[in-house]
């Protein structure tokens, strides 16, 4: 934890709503873009991202820095969406939709070539059907840039359990590039 | 470049959904209307572990209250305010073990009170006893009051139908059993997840214990995960 993020954890300890502003500023967006990918739509993304600091809010008094912030935080969010999931499944279950075309639409992003897009393209859809606990792993480590070790820690696994997870997810994907 | 490299490289650099205008105002007044908890929050002072052992009963009324009260399934409320209506610990020094039963009642209104959350506990049992609560997880009831708000219940409701005496009794017979069944490891255990309990985290396990009776408990058991697998990195 950069010395940043541990001064506004000490400063809303103490109550500081500026403090809590500035953290959420730092990382709405990227807990947004988690929950996005995961659960398939805009509307979902936006609650379980507001479930997910408010439940922040309510449990950093109790957060003693043993891991880092935005690993605490992208457990409280992977939980959020668990909780969630389950709830669907009950009741009105969403689909994941094609995430990447929103972002596509508006962002062409770093891919150039439209061959090189489409591959891409490719590579997010077979990743939406990979089972759940490998597309954790690709969600959590690609997607959100958090180590091996980090990714282990917000499932809850082992890290030797990620890698092999991973092995198993590139075996997959490498599937989808050759054809 | 070989095809490792190239799917590695796709993942890594994969897009980022455009967050919705507003998100970000919507979160900063939720800073502003609530509290920060400076301390432990209610809810998890009243899940603490005492010891050894996490009642079941009191994951699953955690459950309820966060994700069923105090509306309709699918819309979670904020819960302002939680009144625990009982609790019943046994204490089993040798083993180590504390076993608690508990009962709780959230509510999004600020104001709710003991009486309200007795109120609304017993016309919940009048619904359960006329069939009308659903257990939509083991242990997890719910039903629609005649307010028409839902209510959710973690536990078993028999126990809202004895009286504190019946209840601890009926209770210490039932714990007995289990921990003697636990000393002597005729139980069955499952990893369920890591959940955050004061801030460090801890393994979650589901314990399963069949008693002389032919019922089936489980029960939840937390363990501390140890230091060295949190260190910052």
């Amino acid at each position: 934890m950069d010395n940043q993020i541990k001064s506004l954890c000490r400063r809303i300890k103490k109550a500081d709503k500026n403090a809590a502003s500035e953290l959420l500023k730092i990382y709405y967006a990227d807990i947004y873009s988690y929950l996005r990918r995961l659960c398939g739509s805009r509307h979902d993304a936006e609650d379980l991202t507001q479930q997910t600091f408010l439940k922040v809010w309510s449990s950093l008094g109790s957060f003693k820095g043993r891991s880092k912030f935005s690993t605490w935080l992208h457990r409280i969010a992977y939980n959020t969406y668990i909780d969630w999931q389950r709830r669907n499944v009950r009741g009105t279950q969403s689909r994941p939709d094609q995430w990447w075309k929103e972002c596509v639409d508006t962002n062409p992003g770093p891919f150039a070539k439209v061959a090189e897009l489409q591959l891409a393209q490719r590579m997010y859809e077979a990743v939406d059907q990979l089972d759940e606990n490998k597309k954790h792993i690709v969600h959590l480590h690609y997607y959100q840039g958090l180590s091996i070790r980090e990714t282990a820690k917000v499932l809850g696994i082992a890290t030797g359990t990620v890698k092999y997870r991973l092995r198993e997810v590139f075996k997959i994907l490498k599937t989808k590039i050759i054809v | 470049m070989n095809t490792e490299k190239k799917i590695d490289q796709i993942l890594r650099i994969a897009p980022k959904p455009q967050v919705s205008d507003g998100l970000l105002d919507k979160l900063q007044a939720d800073v502003s209307a609530g509290d920060i908890k400076t301390q432990r929050s209610a809810l998890r002072r009243w899940f603490a572990p005492a010891g050894g052992a996490i009642s079941r009963w009191r994951v699953a009324a955690a459950i309820a209250i966060m994700v069923l009260l105090p509306l309709s399934y699918g819309a979670t409320k904020t819960v302002k305010r939680i009144i625990k209506t009982f609790e019943v610990k046994f204490e089993y020094p040798e083993g180590g073990g504390v076993y608690g039963v508990g009962g709780a009642i959230g509510s999004s209104e600020p104001n709710f009170t003991e009486e309200d959350a007795l109120e609304k506990q017993q016309e919940f049992y009048q619904l359960y006893k006329q069939g009308k609560a659903e257990e939509v997880e083991p242990g997890v009831w719910v039903a629609t009051l005649s307010n028409g708000k839902g209510f959710g219940y973690g536990g078993d409701p028999e126990m809202l139908g004895l009286s504190e005496a019946e209840r601890k009794e009926f209770l210490k017979k039932q714990f007995d059993e289990i921990h003697e069944l636990r000393k002597a490891g005729k139980f069955e255990r499952t990893f369920i997840k890591v959940i955050e309990v004061n801030g460090a985290p801890h393994r979650l396990y589901e314990d399963s214990f069949t008693l002389s009776n032919g019922k089936v408990i489980k029960m939840g058991a937390g363990e501390p995960v140890k230091d060295d697998e949190d260190d910052e990195n």
